[in-house]
């Protein structure tokens, strides 16, 4: 095939549902020709670059269950097609969710955070996606509908490979449900850019709540990774070098960073590593 | 001096700007009959042709033409014909486009793009320029010695040599013998992009009566309009050029570049007019590009700091064509040691063919990448002689009348003064400098400094010319032939028209857009040399015009020419300003009260033609310039050294350019041309796979500097020491304020951390790699930063 | 419904609206450029990168290569064309000028749409806050300062 840069988008037919269960149905009957819309901001690169080729685009943006954004007894729940921008706005989030807030914040830029959603990130399932590590330390459940039933996925379980995840053609993400913490919780995002916008070159995040302590790390590895170090922190204390040569053996172990035109995989791990220590100063105590 | 030069005017195109209504060739679309220009681009770096298959996408339903190599085997390049308008027989470069197409629409030409067949054979590509000169074994042109090319330069046939330049002068051996210490350093910068905003684009109507009309986003439409002229075979009055407002250039635009395949396509489509306009991919794949540059410097110092020899060798790699790059080498090749005087030089500077996007001018023309050399090896030879950079500078830097380049010639004694330029960097540095340890034990602050020297690279018959037309109202009309990009300069000709003409500012009108039909010609819009070359222009359009209007006056007031004033819009005696004629009754012819008329219309005309000498072919002796500006730039940098993460903490600049016509623009120049540099100087580099594929073409990872990375500070001077043969004293400044930024930084990592980057860009990964091999100790630090408050 | 072939829509652009036959595959850059011929905005990576193409959707700013122009129905679109008898945004035009805040131009109507917006939505509009609000836009030209004061100078 020819490589063509191309300025338009490919042909396809749009719909925009205005309920879930009418969503649901146009999905299920097209599911392998079509493709759902949030924000765009990753699907219409994709369109343009031809990288896919759908027949049908689903608008999701109008209906009332992915815009959702309120707390629901202990959990939170953000509505998969909540613009990242009004997320940020809430004041739950950024009480309750400091590294989630981070990410987000972080996340391109101003602009585009009008209109990019989680349900999008967790969509492309990018493995530098921003929001993936806070979702994982946050233990969030991906919340995903389809025509005959709902299911809940643990957000470990949801990236699969490069740009995988585990939803079936005729699913659709409706929400994310975090619960939030009743102890004494705290988490960080940390991201390495090569300048103030830019796509992580790797992402490290970590939580201390209720004697646990976990870490997550993006970009290094297929998939996000998710690394619990409970067992080598006591008292909520940060580890000695001792300790830390121990947790970062582990660490070592559990992601594999490439080599490619953003990073060397050595600077990747060393990074890593240096992150990692901030970030375990940020949510431990001397 | 002076009501209006010296004073911030605001921008002529300002108000157009602001309005949304400016208008760029990327917004032309209203021209009758316009189709849709589309090609398709070798996916190979080196490869032969086998065959072309466009039978399918003939058949399309709204494809009006489609033009292979074939069609019009002309070469065209700048100084050297060697660019296909379409591949020939073979491609050289991976983006090179080798079939186009001519259609109704972009769906159109998308569709019919993806149903040519084009069979390939690949060849081994030649990626990197030092082996392209070491190595015969793969030729990018093999047919080298048919092309024809400018006698100014010299490729070599049988090698990818593009152009040898040579500047000698003393006798190096006896001083690297005389020599206390000998330095050798190798120093890198890589390609890198334009990256304006407005993409390349060209509409082309070859019209039946054999005329030629182009609206392209242009830097140098009379060029373009030139070489045109050449590779259809018609006189060059049969072909049109506008160039509208350009969304960008940095040199980018300088050349001649798809116009051609544009009007190709008209030609074969039947007469009507077609509009490519690339996309940011193909822009970054198949648009020219600026040069990359290894440079080789040996260095011969006494212990006293005195340099008395340096033998260098700069590399350019120019990619698949030599287009500006030729001449990059070559004003390369005669700026070599920066601006020092040093009695023993030996320089060699190759421009080299490789299978890669092709190398065209870029603001600062070779300067920015042989001051990262050259100033680096200043820091480090002071470094190794304990002495302070700056003294050691300072017993170098090239003075007024003392002699440059090669042996003749010396520099002109109303010539800047470099001295002055550090000595205000270095200071502001210094004062505002609280020592090298930061907050935190892991980061460490440094300052550094450079210095640097630059004149327009043109040809010495480089000429300009404007004419001022008066209008009933006694307004002027100032025609010019300098494009206008962005960095102001129609501004400041309308500033030295008011002042030569003593009339309100606002009554000046200047266009932005060119037309080479209507428009004074000038040569090129490059190098900084407008406001120099049109500026001369213009005062000499107005002179002209006074001329006239003293002519009429002096009939209407018995008053011989020479002993009138004009001012105010007012003419009068000299000291006998109530004996005034007004200006207006004058402009279209004077009627006396018996109805008798004298005189007409008043339209001026002026030209400057540069003052310059060719250069030895053997020595590179001669006068290269018609001015050199001065300046020094200066940062102070905070390193992690954990990290390798940089912030740049101030950022001042210095320079001597004469006079400054318009303060606010020159500060704009300044604090865009600095941010250019940083940006080039930290992030950006074109990256290429091994077999010579483009792995960043477009904006996510070829990374610009953004607003939130701006430095904390910023501070300027402007010197100026006036140049008498310049309007008003003014030297260009437009690229100056590049040159010296990436260098400061290296000198300012060294200092902090006795670090030494050697190759630019200064990405955090590099800094931090750096100090793992030269300082791995710094390392350690990670136990300290994990136990710390 | 599912939007197949061209069909009519009625946007309401710069207080005007409009009735204009699109395909599902056009996106708003294309309807405001190609058939409205609105060309203060530009377009420079259509990837959602550069940010010129930005215009404000409902008051928000938003990069108009990566919305489709389906996705705009019974919303209203601003550009520099409809606000150029705006107070506010003539003060910010003005403060551009005076601040030398443009060169070349090509992004500075993307420049003034999102210093409004922040100018109407920001309070405690600082220096850090404008750098993060324009972030998304790309200048090669000023080198941003300036553009930073002209905002600034209005907060
Ligand atoms: C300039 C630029 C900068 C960027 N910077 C970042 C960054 O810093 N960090 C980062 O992580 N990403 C970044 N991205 C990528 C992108 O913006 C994010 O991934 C964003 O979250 C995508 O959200 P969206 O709503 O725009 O998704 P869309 O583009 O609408 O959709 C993305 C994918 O998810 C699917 N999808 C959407 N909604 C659902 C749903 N409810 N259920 C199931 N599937 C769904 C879509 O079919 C599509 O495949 C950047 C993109 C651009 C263009
Ligand atoms: S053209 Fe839309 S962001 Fe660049
Ligand atoms: S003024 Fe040229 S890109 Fe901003």
């Amino acid at each position: 095939m020819n490589q063509i840069s191309h300025l338009t988008l490919p042909e396809f037919k749009i719909v925009t549902p205005s309920t879930l269960r009418e969503a649901l149905s146009i999905l299920d009957t097209n599911n392998t020709r079509s493709k759902l819309l949030a924000g765009g901001t990753d699907l219409l690169v994709d369109l343009r670059n031809r990288t896919i080729n759908p027949n049908i685009i689903i608008d999701l943006k109008n209906i009332p269950e992915l815009n959702e954004l309120k707390q629901k007894g202990d959990i939170f729940v953000i509505g998969a097609a909540v613009p990242i921008a009004d997320i940020l706005k809430s004041k739950e989030v950024r009480k309750n969710f400091h590294s989630l807030y981070t990410a987000l914040n972080e996340m391109c830029d101003e602009i585009l955070r009008f209109r990019a959603t989680i349900g999008g990130n967790l969509g492309t399932a990018s493995p530098a996606a921003d929001t993936a590590g806070p979702l994982l330390i946050h233990r969030a459940r991906i919340i995903v509908a389809s025509k005959k039933i709902s299911r809940e996925i643990p957000i470990q379980e949801f990236f699969i490979g490069v740009k995988q995840n585990c939803l079936m053609p005729n699913e659709i993400i409706t929400a994310i449900h975090i619960p939030i913490s009743t102890e004494n919780e705290k988490s960080v995002f940390l991201k390495l850019k090569r300048n103030s916008e830019d796509l992580a070159l790797i992402g490290v995040s970590a939580i201390n709540y209720n004697s646990q302590t976990k870490l997550a790390f993006t970009a290094v590895a297929p998939i996000p990774i998710l690394v619990d170090i409970t067992a080598y922190i006591s008292g909520n204390k940060r580890p000695n070098e001792e300790k830390f040569k121990e947790i970062w053996k582990l660490v070592k172990n559990a992601i594999s960073p490439i080599n490619d035109l953003r990073a060397s995989r050595e600077y990747r791990l060393h990074m890593t590593e240096i992150l990692t220590r901030k970030a375990l100063k940020e949510v431990l105590q001397k | 001096m002076g009501k209006y030069v010296g004073e911030s005017i605001i921008r002529k195109d300002a108000l157009e700007k602001v309005n949304g209504t400016a208008t760029y060739a990327f917004d032309i679309d209203n021209i009758p009959n316009l189709l849709i220009g589309k090609f398709l681009t070798s996916p190979y770096a080196h490869a032969h042709i086998r065959s072309i298959d466009i039978s399918k996408a003939e058949k399309i339903n709204g494809v009006v033409a489609i033009v292979t190599g074939k069609d019009w085997p002309v070469r065209i390049g700048l100084y050297a014909g060697d660019r296909d308008i379409l591949a020939v027989d073979k491609v050289v470069w991976a983006g090179q486009p080798v079939v186009a197409i001519s259609a109704e629409s972009y769906e159109i030409a998308e569709k019919a793009l993806e149903q040519i067949q084009i069979e390939y054979e690949p060849l081994p590509a030649i990626i990197d320029p030092v082996k392209a000169k070491l190595s015969n074994d793969i030729l990018v042109h093999e047919k080298l010695g048919e092309y024809e090319h400018s006698p100014a330069f010299n490729p070599i046939p049988g090698t990818n040599i593009a152009n040898h330049f040579k500047l000698r002068k003393g006798n190096i051996e006896k001083g690297f013998k005389e020599s206390d210490k000998i330095i050798e350093n190798t120093f890198t910068m890589p390609q890198v992009a334009h990256a304006y905003l407005e993409p390349i684009v060209a509409i082309g109507h070859y019209k039946r009566d054999g005329k030629i009309e182009i609206w392209s986003s242009a830097q140098s439409p009379f060029t373009v309009r030139y070489l045109m002229g050449i590779t259809f075979a018609i006189p060059t009055s049969n072909v049109t050029v506008h160039a509208p407002y350009l969304g960008g250039g940095f040199g980018g635009k300088a050349g001649l570049n798809y116009e051609p395949l544009a009007v190709l396509l008209s030609k074969n489509s039947n007469y009507r007019p077609v509009k490519l306009q690339l996309t940011r991919e193909e822009n970054f794949r198949s648009a020219p590009i600026r040069v990359g540059m290894v440079a080789k410097i040996k260095t011969g110092v006494k212990d006293n700091g005195r340099i008395i020899a340096e033998e260098i060798e700069y590399i350019w790699d120019s990619g698949a064509c030599a287009d500006y790059a030729v001449n990059v080498g070559r004003a390369g090749g005669y700026v070599s040691i920066g601006p020092y005087e040093i009695d023993n030089i030996k320089s060699d500077s190759y421009t080299l063919y490789t299978n890669k996007p092709y190398a065209t001018a870029f603001r600062g023309f070779g300067h920015m990448e042989l001051h990262w050399a050259i100033e680096r090896q200043r820091d480090i030879i002071a470094k190794n002689l304990g002495m302070d950079p700056i003294a050691l500078r300072k017993i170098n830097t090239l003075k007024a009348g003392k002699s440059y380049t090669a042996n003749q010639h010396r520099l002109r004694k109303d010539a800047g003064n470099v001295d002055e330029c550090l000595e205000k960097v270095w200071n502001d540095l210094k004062t505002h400098f609280k020592g090298k340890i930061g907050d935190k034990p892991w980061l460490f602050r440094g300052i550094g400094v450079s210095c640097f020297m630059k004149g327009p690279a043109q040809p010495p018959n480089s000429a300009s010319s404007a004419y001022v037309k008066f209008n009933e109202d006694g307004g002027i009309f100032v025609s010019v032939g300098t494009s206008e990009m962005g960095q102001g300069t129609i501004t400041s000709l309308a500033q030295i028209a008011a002042e030569e003409l003593s009339i309100p500012i606002e009554k000046v009108y200047i266009k932005g857009e060119r037309d080479t039909d209507r428009d004074a010609y000038t040569w090129q819009t490059v190098g900084s040399r407008s406001l120099f070359m049109d500026g001369n222009a213009v005062r000499n359009a107005c002179i002209d015009a006074k001329h006239q209007i003293f002519e009429i006056a002096s009939q209407v007031l018995h008053t011989p020419p020479y002993d009138l004033v004009l001012e105010n819009e007012s003419i009068y005696p000299k000291g006998e300003p109530w004996k005034n004629l007004n200006l207006v009754d004058v402009i279209m012819g004077y009627m006396f009260t018996s109805g008798e008329a004298i005189g007409g219309p008043i339209m001026g005309h002026g030209t400057y033609i540069a003052k310059m000498t060719m250069l030895d072919a053997e020595t590179g002796a001669g006068n290269p310039a018609i001015f050199e500006t001065f300046g020094s730039q200066g940062v102070e940098v905070e390193i992690n050294v954990l990290t390798g993460e940089i912030k740049i903490k101030r950022l001042i600049s210095a320079f001597d350019i004469g006079k400054a016509i318009n303060p606010q623009l020159c500060e704009s120049q300044i604090l865009g041309g600095s941010i250019m540099a940083l940006s080039l100087g930290l992030n950006e580099k074109l990256q290429y796979d091994e077999k010579g594929h483009l792995l960043n073409p477009n904006f996510v990872d070829y990374v610009l500097t953004r607003a939130d990375d701006l430095p904390d500070e910023f501070e300027f001077f402007l010197v100026e020491n006036p140049q008498l043969d310049a309007p008003f004293g003014a030297r260009g400044i437009g690229e100056l304020t590049m040159l010296g930024v990436p260098a400061a930084i290296g000198n300012a990592i060294a200092n902090a951390i006795n670090v030494e980057i050697y190759d630019t860009p200064i990405t955090s990964e590099r800094i931090w790699y750096e100090i793992k091999k030269q300082r791995p100790e710094l390392l350690k630090l990670k136990e300290e930063f994990l136990q710390e408050d | 419904m599912i939007v197949n072939e061209s069909e009519s829509l009625i946007i309401n652009v710069n207080n005007i609206e409009h009735k204009i036959s699109v395909k599902p595959n056009e996106t708003l850059l294309d309807v405001l450029r190609l058939k409205l011929g609105i060309k203060s905005v530009k377009a420079a990576c259509w990837s959602g990168d550069c940010g010129i193409c930005t215009v404000l959707i409902d008051g928000k700013p938003m990069k108009s290569c990566l919305v489709l122009s389906h996705e705009i129905r019974n919303k209203s679109i601003m550009t520099v064309e409809g606000l150029l008898e705006d107070e506010l945004f003539q003060k910010l035009q003005n403060s551009f000028v005076k601040n030398g805040a443009i060169q070349c131009g090509f992004c500075t109507s993307a420049f003034l749409l999102v210093g409004y917006y922040l100018i109407k939505n920001k309070r405690n509009l600082d220096l850090l806050s404008i750098k993060k609000g324009i972030n998304g836009i790309i200048c090669r030209c000023t080198g941003y300062k300036q553009i930073i004061d002209s905002i600034y100078e209005l907060k």
